[in-house]
């Protein structure tokens, strides 16, 4: 067998089949033809000892990670399906569908090299979603595509002027932040100059490689773990943190790159989140009072990385501020999983119970880290969620 | 992270329930709780055994009366009495106000049909699960579902009659999802049962076959919250229904795990999740800190060490005569004689299971000499040694009193 199911493939050993797994899987919850994460993970994937032989449900997996999160045995569920997953790619075609959902790092370069490319991108994918050019190639047009900012967080980095500090961290914005929500970047820098931090950023990161994963391009996800990696690395030689405001990319950077590749190399204790992050240092507790009730829905690839709720301890230091849990599961979107066209109920059923929560509360704002659950739930309730850290950052600008 | 009054390791029975019971009581309390898994609630069958069977493997008609004549070092005897009274009072009252409200009481048993059609019994079941209105009835109808492979009715109806020969006892099978594309689980259908349309369909399908006195068994389908659905469908058959324990996943375990888990929420109290603690800073026989694999710190003026044993690495054994509990490094009780450490009956209790901390009266951690190891600690649950709990039948009741105990007690 290949040689990057070692590593995580030993865990396939530790499955009891106790079915803790199948209890917490959203997708099994939610559609019939799911045959469910311990028979496909660990019971398909110790098949691999002796034949390819692949499972078609296991396109069903939306690497939400409920699953690891539910074993009692740390079973890599989820990374073994998506090594699975890569598997079936090296014999099989992928589909157009899938190439663009996977590469949306370089699908916004492109934008960025045409004058009113955001423009163009942002009218385009209406225009294909109206034309039925969308549905046609396998993405839904029931859902709105992420809208390009008018300017990258890159560019708009240039543009801010930042006391010069010893204490520096790099941000890692990652795609959506990047190209799409920049302003939590924004938030980002406000929050770190509050605390006398300086923060940097390093044009030569890639993307972290989770669409990819999720799409089965082992390869390219590989390339992208190296060369991250290797600058994460570097940063740390220089005792400077790298900190993420999504998720998800922290979650991939931190650990997963290293159980799905079975490559030590690809762990970097040098990541943080940024609520993670803001824990560890002295936090400047000139806060203005934010008098709101806040519902928070904590991101399951926050809760995979087992740090707890830092985002909540951190904002609860803001007089008057309120934050209630929503607890209400996966949002069911899953980064590229609910755009495609033949899991878009699927994904809108798994986030009814987060909706619902949402749409019977009265609180004054909806937060979570995480960009795709933020689509997914203005999408299911049109609610416009914000990031935690835009909260903070609106604490500190009073002063 | 703000120092803690207390930091409970382990989201399964114990875990939970001592946090409901020490916010319960102690509402200015700010606890944390670090879950690694989901327990073993989803598992289980949800009824809380206290004592079924004494040291020689008899059954015991009131689990209190046993309890009283267990040895002065078992885990029961250093709870005390009170406290195991009072535990079941709480939980009692807890499950009732969540909707999910348990039969039974400390002494008689309650007794409960299996996934096979034999008879076992617990001091607490959901209403639902609660077998004897079984002997009044005339006619006993077993009920599968098509497609579901984890129950098998034919099985159900010739053991059940060896148990009441009397009565006439049949099956039948109805439907729920046409043209299945994966084997549905029992978890399947109690999920549709948790519809009003589900439970309709229930009792449409079963309407015909009511006589008097008809009593049906099923799998536990009603639903994955609280005790409603069963409630619905009674009224609508005008029948007794009872459901039956099941293979995992067991959606009364799920239902009793989602009333813990809503409760604690509502008080605000965070599970941690996917939270898997490693090791813990000791000063003066006190616990400073504790720290998780990812290297965050957690301090607290107390810890309730609720890990469980083997299955959930609360106990790691890679040896098997060298036990390690690798939070805190205590010292394992730990069977001596080689030729104990397994019974070749199954049923019976086996050296190995006995494997676990011993305590004080305070739950506080003890050597085998009685010596006093950590003062600002409480161990709960499946963890604590000295006896098999799996073979005396007494393992929920242990996680129920131990944790009442342990919320309730504290400094």
């Amino acid at each position: 067998m290949n040689e990057n199911f070692a590593g995580i493939r030993k865990t396939i050993d530790h499955c009891v089949a106790c079915t803790a797994c199948m209890a917490a899987c959203p997708v099994m919850r939610a559609l019939q033809d799911y045959r469910g994460p311990k028979l496909i993970a660990p019971a398909h994937g110790r098949l691999h000892f002796s034949q390819d032989d692949f499972d078609r449900s296991l396109e069903f997996c939306s690497n939400c990670k409920s699953c690891d999160r539910a074993c009692p045995n740390g079973v890599s569920v989820s990374n073994l399906n998506m090594q699975q997953r890569g598997k079936f790619f090296e014999s099989h075609k992928h589909s157009q569908r899938d190439k663009i959902l996977a590469h949306i790092e370089s699908a916004g370069k492109k934008i960025r090299t045409i004058p009113f490319g955001h423009q163009a991108a942002n009218w385009g994918s209406s225009v294909g979603k109206i034309l039925g050019i969308s549905e046609k190639i396998g993405i839904t047009a029931k859902r709105p595509l992420p809208i390009y900012a008018r300017k990258n967080f890159k560019t708009l980095f240039k543009s801010i002027h930042q006391q010069k500090s010893d204490r520096k961290i790099v941000f890692y914005p990652g795609c959506y932040i990047n190209e799409n929500d920049p302003d939590v970047g924004i938030a980002l820098i406000r929050v770190m100059n509050a605390n006398g931090i300086e923060v940097l950023i390093d044009e030569n990161f890639r993307c972290c490689g989770s669409p990819l994963i999720s799409t089965g391009f082992m390869n390219e996800s590989r390339l992208l773990a190296e060369n991250n990696s290797a600058r994460i690395q570097d940063w740390k030689s220089k005792n400077i943190p790298v900190v993420a405001a999504c998720t998800t990319c922290s979650l991939v950077l931190k650990s997963e790159l290293a159980e799905i590749f079975g490559d030590d190399r690809f762990a970097n204790n040098n990541v943080f989140d940024a609520f993670e992050f803001l824990e560890t240092i002295d936090l400047n507790l000139n806060l203005a009072s934010v008098p709101k009730r806040i519902l928070y829905h904590v991101p399951c690839h926050l809760k995979s990385q087992g740090i707890g709720l830092p985002a909540r301890e951190i904002l609860s230091e803001i007089p008057d501020l309120k934050i209630e849990l929503a607890d209400a599961g996966c949002c069911g979107l899953s980064g590229n999983f609910g755009y495609k066209k033949e899991l878009y109920d699927v994904s809108m059923k798994i986030g009814r119970e987060l909706f619902d929560r949402i749409l019977s509360s009265d609180a004054d704002e909806v937060m979570s880290e995480c960009g795709p659950c933020r689509m997914q739930i203005q999408h299911g309730t049109n609610r416009e969620p914000m990031h935690p850290l835009e909260i903070l950052a609106g604490a500190y600008l009073p002063n | 992270m703000r120092k803690l009054d207390t930091f409970i390791i382990g989201g399964g029975l114990a875990g939970l329930f001592s946090a409901l019971v020490l916010k319960s009581k102690h509402p200015e309390k700010k606890i944390a709780i670090a879950a690694f898994g989901a327990g073993s609630l989803p598992m289980s069958s949800g009824t809380i055994d206290f004592l079924s069977r004494d040291a020689r493997g008899k059954f015991l008609k009131s689990p209190l009366a046993g309890i009283q004549k267990l040895p002065n070092h078992h885990p029961y005897k250093k709870i005390g009495i009170e406290s195991i009274k009072q535990a079941v009072e709480f939980f009692r009252d807890f499950s009732a106000e969540w909707s999910l409200p348990y039969d039974g009481s400390l002494e008689r048993q309650t007794p409960v049909v299996t996934s096979l059609g034999t008879i076992k019994s617990a001091a607490l079941t959901q209403i639902s699960m609660d077998a004897s209105p079984l002997k009044y009835a005339q006619k006993i109808i077993v009920v599968g579902i098509n497609g579901v492979k984890d129950f098998f009715p034919n099985v159900l109806v010739e053991n059940l009659q060896k148990i009441f020969p009397q009565k006439q006892i049949e099956s039948v099978n109805i439907d729920f999802i046409s043209n299945p594309r994966r084997d549905p689980l029992i978890l399947d259908i109690a999920r549709i049962l948790d519809s009003n349309e589900g439970i309709q369909k229930f009792a449409d399908q079963l309407k015909s076959k009511v006589e008097s006195k008809t009593m049906f068994i099923t799998p536990p389908i009603f639903g994955t919250q609280g005790a409603s659905s069963h409630g619905a469908a009674e009224s609508l058959l005008e029948s007794k229904i009872c459901e039956t324990t099941c293979l995992p996943p067991s959606p009364t375990g799920i239902r009793l795990q989602k009333i813990l888990r809503d409760s604690l929420h509502k008080l605000g109290i965070s599970i941690l999740e996917n939270m898997k603690i490693v090791s813990s800073e000791i000063e003066n026989r006190r616990v400073k800190s504790v720290k998780t694999s990812s290297g965050k710190i957690f301090e607290a003026d107390r810890f309730i060490l609720a890990a469980g044993k083997f299955f959930s690495g609360g106990i790691e054994m890679n040896q098997f005569n060298s036990p390690r509990e690798p939070i805190f490094n205590l010292p394992i009780f730990f069977e001596p004689s080689e030729n104990q450490w397994s019974h070749e009956d199954f049923f019976m209790p086996q050296g190995f299971e006995k494997t676990g901390i011993l305590i004080d009266e305070n739950l506080k951690p003890i050597d085998a000499s009685g010596k006093l190891i950590l003062e600002n600690v409480a161990i709960i649950g499946e963890i604590l040694g000295g006896f098999d709990f799996t073979a005396s039948g007494s393992n929920s009741g242990i996680a129920i009193a131990s944790a009442f105990k342990a919320g309730d007690i504290d400094e």
